[in-house]
């Protein structure tokens, strides 16, 4: 038996790869089938931007298993219904990529609240909470994403400003960001979001096969798609 | 009216607080955070030292006892604390033919220590670089997460019936009778006695009694890394001439084994100057770097605290009957925290007649990354929402963020309590999520530091 530990982009292209191969496999995610593209598919920009992976996911038949596989040696999967120990040796490990963190990102100053990673604020933009009302977006490498988490936040009545930048900056605030030095220039927010590049996200105790963000982590899917394709033929 | 108040739920206060909690007593403790240890105790390394100099001085005598109690603690309170011992390395000739003279030193004042040859040192730490000399190694030396110590002892104060009231800042305080009223933003508090473990603001808090005291911060910058294992101890080079006001910090590890590069010491003109220049990270890293082949991979955050400065030694008095000053609480604070505790309950012993209660309840942090298999089928099976992973990376189940929630509920004290992200940002937004759903709001740490609405 081969075992997909989640159910992204990466996750659900390598089952179904596998299923055309005739080999089946068990696909487990720790919350829903789509992964990162399930929280773009709420917000209508990055619905529209992320389409052709969205489509992908949500018509694949693969059957996703709600199930945390917290590791593979032994195979370890916790979920509400318990906990199951088995014996499995053939993983695929698409868990993805995960932001930065704002320090190595070189944001520096206080540390107060308001300072998001791009990928907490796009989850809790799909969520639909607010995260301030002037928000600076620095990001640290231009991908497509910024344009439309641009126009959402500027949909729902936020003032923004997108600043592609290498410059390290310098956050001032009491209890919340008040202002960022950034460049030379201080720029007056509510809230900042850091887009310092991405990470695998590649938890200790799992091991297998990397597929998805792995070659190049970002959020530009067609690069994605090229790593997964890269890893199944 | 209580019998005993306390200000501040810092790792002084709550210790102090645990302690009381064994007695017959009437106790309060009042916190203008939003959780315990947010202020000063979070900052700080997280160090249990196995000495401070110089040997004559209070803080000493508190480190060495309070280092001696912190199995016990650990074991009682269910803080998680590791005896990672310290390595000091000679990195000269200097320094390595005084190794002897250092060694007699402290076994002269009852540190216990062992050297280590050039091939050991490299053997402990293989990172080390080549052309070290020889080192010291110091097994009483410990890592904890300063949060969780500070909460686990809140936690048991509580489970004893103290009583703790956060978001609750100290505005005045008046002698009434034998006792005091205290002034705060949530109403009145009388007391028989007042404990000032108010850290930073400790001078205000002694004012408010004629007490004439300054606390100076002095900021100590520190970088964490991702790479567990770049060395399994603390590691600090001897320095050619020790500097009085602070032991210099080091190539530290954090509790849960990451590389913790710092402290450095600053100045600073406000008690809310926690903030991180790039300066100060580039002196840490050229500080230490030197001492290694190569730097740790991987950056995952930089943060800053604060020691309240005054002067050289802790001030631990009582400059009006019933009013006692726990301040200037400086490193080894961390360490010296459960002595101190005792301490002060010697003072209050000629005003109470300390009864210890009969029924001491001891509640216990329940973390599933520690269970075997069997305990974990069980707690899923009693409660669903351990089976509902939150942080994949430290193996935190939701119903360990909805418990840490019974601790002020903001969400500083849920990640620190229950280690839920503290590697990366990415189950951030769902613990968040899960704070609004049962708290009604999330906070950073204090009123006014709201995350998300």
């Amino acid at each position: 038996m081969v075992v997909v530990v989640g159910a992204g982009y990466a996750g659900i292209s390598v089952a179904e790869k596998l299923r055309e191969e005739g080999v089946e496999a068990k696909v487990y995610e720790m919350r829903g089938k789509g992964g990162e593209l399930a929280e773009f598919a709420r917000i209508e920009e990055f619905k529209e931007y992320y389409a052709k992976y969205i489509e992908k996911v949500e018509e694949s038949e693969v059957e996703v298993i709600k199930g945390c596989v917290v590791s593979t040696n032994p195979f370890k999967v916790i979920s509400p219904r318990g906990l199951e120990v088995g014996e499995e040796d053939n993983f695929f490990i698409c868990t993805g990529a995960v932001d930065l963190t704002p320090a190595a990102s070189e944001i520096y100053g206080k540390r107060v609240a308001g300072i998001y990673t791009l990928e907490t604020a796009i989850r809790l933009l799909a969520m639909g909470k607010r995260i301030g009302n002037k928000v600076l977006v620095i990001a640290r490498k231009d991908e497509g994403i910024l344009k439309p988490l641009e126009n959402h936040l500027a949909d729902r009545d936020y003032e923004v400003e997108v600043l592609v930048s290498k410059e390290p900056a310098e956050v001032y605030g009491s209890r919340r960001v008040e202002r960022v030095e950034v460049g030379g220039e201080s720029i007056s927010c509510g809230a900042l979001v850091v887009y310092g590049g991405r990470v695998p996200f590649n938890p200790k105790n799992l091991k297998g096969k990397l597929a998805g963000n792995v070659v190049e982590c970002t959020y530009d899917y067609e690069k994605v798609e090229k790593n997964v394709q890269s890893i199944m033929f | 009216m209580k019998d005993v108040l306390i200000v501040g739920a810092g790792v002084t206060g709550s210790f102090i607080a645990k302690e009381l909690s064994k007695y017959d007593l009437d106790v309060v403790v009042v916190e203008r955070k939003s959780g315990p240890g947010l202020d000063q105790t979070k900052g700080c390394s997280g160090i249990i030292h196995p000495l401070q100099l110089p040997f004559s001085s209070l803080k000493s005598k508190l480190c060495l006892k309070g280092n001696a109690m912190m199995d016990a603690e650990a074991e009682e309170l269910g803080f998680t604390f590791k005896r990672v011992g310290l390595i000091l390395v000679a990195t000269n000739i200097i320094t390595f033919l005084a190794i002897p003279l250092i060694q007699l030193y402290f076994r002269l004042n009852g540190v216990v220590s062992k050297r280590l040859s050039k091939k050991k040192v490299l053997e402990m730490v293989p990172n080390v670089r080549e052309d070290i000399w020889g080192g010291l190694f110091l097994p009483t030396a410990g890592v904890v997460n300063p949060v969780e110590m500070t909460a686990s002892a809140i936690r048991f104060a509580k489970a004893n019936g103290v009583e703790v009231h956060y978001d609750c800042e100290v505005t005045g305080i008046e002698k009434k009778g034998e006792g005091f009223v205290v002034k705060t933003t949530k109403g009145d508090f009388e007391a028989r006695c007042v404990i000032n473990c108010a850290g930073l603001y400790a001078d205000d808090i002694a004012r408010m009694v004629g007490y004439e005291m300054t606390i100076t911060p002095g900021k100590g910058t520190h970088i964490v890394f991702a790479e567990r294992g770049f060395s399994n101890h603390l590691t600090v080079a001897i320095p050619l001439k020790p500097n009085k006001r602070t032991k210099g910090g080091g190539a530290l590890i954090s509790f849960d084994g990451k590389p913790l590069w710092g402290p450095n010491l600053i100045d600073v003109d406000s008690k809310e100057d926690t903030s991180v220049k790039k300066e100060e990270i580039e002196g840490i890293i050229g500080k230490f770097s030197p001492l290694f082949k190569r730097r740790p991979e991987g950056v995952v955050a930089f943060y800053a605290g604060l020691r309240s400065i005054a002067g050289t030694d802790f001030v631990i008095n009582q400059p009006v009957d019933g009013f006692i000053n726990v301040a200037g609480i400086q490193s080894p604070g961390l360490t010296a925290a459960p002595a101190i505790a005792k301490m002060v309950i010697e003072m209050l012993s000629s005003r109470f007649e300390l009864k210890k209660k009969k029924d001491i309840k001891k509640p216990h942090w329940i973390r599933l990354s520690k269970m075997d298999d069997d305990a974990i089928r069980k707690a899923i099976d009693e409660n669903e929402d351990f089976g509902e992973i939150v942080c994949l990376c430290n193996m935190v189940s939701k119903a360990e963020i909805i418990k840490a929630l019974e601790e002020g509920g903001c969400f500083d004290t849920v990640r620190h309590l229950t280690w839920a992200g503290m590697d990366c940002c990415k189950c951030h937004a769902e613990i968040m999520r899960i704070i609004e759903e049962r708290a009604g709001k999330v906070k950073k740490e204090i009123e006014g530091s709201e995350i998300v609405w």
